[in-house]
């Protein structure tokens, strides 16, 4: 048995934040792509009614329905198998991607949530003063629909954050990886853990309060 | 200016316009009165395809389309000359008034900013509110909303203007300087078609009433006529209703 050690703590803690610009470099462009995809098909869902309209859906319920690690395995060992071609990205490359896929499914049902709860007068009064109806999502509704979605985008980024954890399982040296490394070296699994749990912690408390601070800013805008 | 002819519209089972022949001169002022769920906002809806109809056709300054089928190039060509105030106003909440104004001039009609602010600060000095020009519009009482909701509208100089209901949302005290604004642009001698429950303001600003019921037209004609002994008994239950509340 060992005696928990403080010491150990808090140099670990210090010794991952190395990782902390990986783990939010995946994270930050995860979510970048998951806001642009997302926001994309959302958009069109909202001005088209086909096909393919039912086919997003089932994206969005598929990568939204599987737990994350999943789609990790699955794209980044499994499909190479059947198309060469993806085999050919390095595993930041695949966790970007991957994580990105998975987040624009979250991105896109909170738009689509938030375009519905716009009035559609909002809509009708663009249409009346000629805008064309794609500009009257650019101009009018997407601005709204992003403000009302604000709080929800936040927290699925704090959730991106968190998911980059599973990441090094395609052998990326994120915060988990070099912590499993160093746990792995020193057997303080118990203070390295710690740590590592430390820090997605605080960077979860930072992101919300920020969260917090713009939701904030926004409401006493809309009153 | 405009004509439509034989205009039908149903919601489901529910036959809401059963083909109406409505005829607008340049220039001309026309309100639509009419109990509450005749098709009144739905017919003008019709007249820039915020309501597609299932059946019509639109002659629109010269040129006619079929209005079931009207292309997506013909209704943005059709809502570019046409300007709308709503009832509930419809304020872009995320841009400031004058931005509410102007945007049409930016984006649709190809103002240069400066051209666009200049022309906007116009119309908002126009209205009485050239102050709030930065303000955003929940800052502001429903007879200011309303008078931007028509600057807005107006800014392109339309050669229709399409007003539903615009005092009817507002608070007694706050429809006296909307419906001064209004007779105000009627100097600029654009069409007009104001969907009204103001039958005094409808007399006096209008060239000839229209009385809509059960998604038809059911008597049109000058004030006098239309508020005279004479008129359709129908008309006169509907319209004695609303001059008692001015005696
Ligand atoms: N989008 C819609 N879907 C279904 N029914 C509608 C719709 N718009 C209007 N209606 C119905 O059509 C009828 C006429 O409505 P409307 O044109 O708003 O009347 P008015 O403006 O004269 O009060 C009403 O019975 C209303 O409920
Ligand atoms: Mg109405």
């Amino acid at each position: 048995m060992n005696r928990f050690d403080l010491g150990i703590l808090i140099s670990s803690f210090f010794e991952l934040a190395k990782a902390l610009p990986l783990t939010l470099s995946v994270g930050i462009l995860a979510m970048l792509i998951g806001l642009i995809l997302g926001t994309s098909i959302s958009v069109y869902r909202y001005l088209y009614n086909g096909p393919l309209n039912k086919m997003l859906a089932g994206y969005i319920s598929f990568f939204r329905g599987t737990p994350l690690m999943i789609q990790l395995f699955l794209f980044f060992f499994g499909l190479p198998q059947i198309m060469p071609l993806f085999g050919r990205m390095n595993a930041f490359q695949a966790s970007v991607l991957i994580m990105g896929i998975n987040a624009s499914a979250y991105v896109a049902e909170s738009i689509r949530a938030a375009l519905s709860s716009i009035d559609s007068l909002q809509h009708d009064a663009g249409l009346s003063i000629g805008l064309n109806r794609y500009q009257s999502m650019w101009y009018i509704l997407l601005p709204q629909a992003m403000r009302v979605a604000l709080p929800t985008l936040g927290n699925t980024f704090i959730g991106v954050i968190q998911g980059t954890s599973l990441t090094f399982m395609l052998g990326l040296n994120d915060l988990m990886g070099l912590a499993k490394m160093r746990a792995a070296s020193n057997y303080r699994f118990f203070e390295v853990y710690l740590a590592v749990g430390l820090m997605y912690w605080l960077i979860t408390i930072l992101l919300s309060k920020l969260n917090d601070r713009m939701a904030q800013k926004l409401k006493g805008e809309a009153n | 200016m405009l004509k439509v002819k034989n205009i039908q519209k149903r919601f489901g089972e529910l036959e809401v316009i059963k083909g109406v022949d409505f005829e607008i001169a340049p220039g001309e002022v026309v309100a639509i009165i009419g109990p509450s769920g005749s098709g009144k906002s739905t017919l003008v809806k019709t007249f820039n395809f915020l309501v597609k109809p299932d059946m019509g056709t639109m002659t629109f300054d010269g040129a006619t389309v079929d209005m079931h089928h009207a292309h997506t190039r013909e209704i943005d060509g059709i809502r570019k000359q046409t300007g709308m105030v709503f009832q509930n106003f419809g304020l872009f909440p995320h841009l400031s008034v004058l931005e509410n104004v102007i945007l049409s001039l930016k984006k649709v009609h190809q103002f240069s900013e400066a051209d666009a602010k200049a022309r906007g600060l116009e119309l908002l000095a126009r209205v009485g509110l050239l102050e709030k020009a930065n303000a955003a519009p929940r800052t502001l009482s429903g007879g200011q909303q309303q008078r931007v909701g028509i600057a807005r509208a107006i800014a392109s100089r339309p050669k229709l203007l399409i007003l539903d209901e615009p005092t009817s949302a507002l608070d007694p005290e706050l429809v006296g300087e909307v419906l001064a604004v209004i007779k105000e642009i009627k100097n600029d001698h654009m069409s007009m078609v104001v969907v009204t429950h103001e039958m005094r303001f409808a007399k006096e600003v209008a060239d000839r009433i229209i009385f809509m019921d059960h998604g038809q037209i059911v008597a049109s004609g000058s004030p006098e006529e239309m508020f005279s002994e004479n008129a359709p008994p129908r008309l006169k239950q509907f319209t004695s209703s609303f001059v008692m509340n001015y005696s």
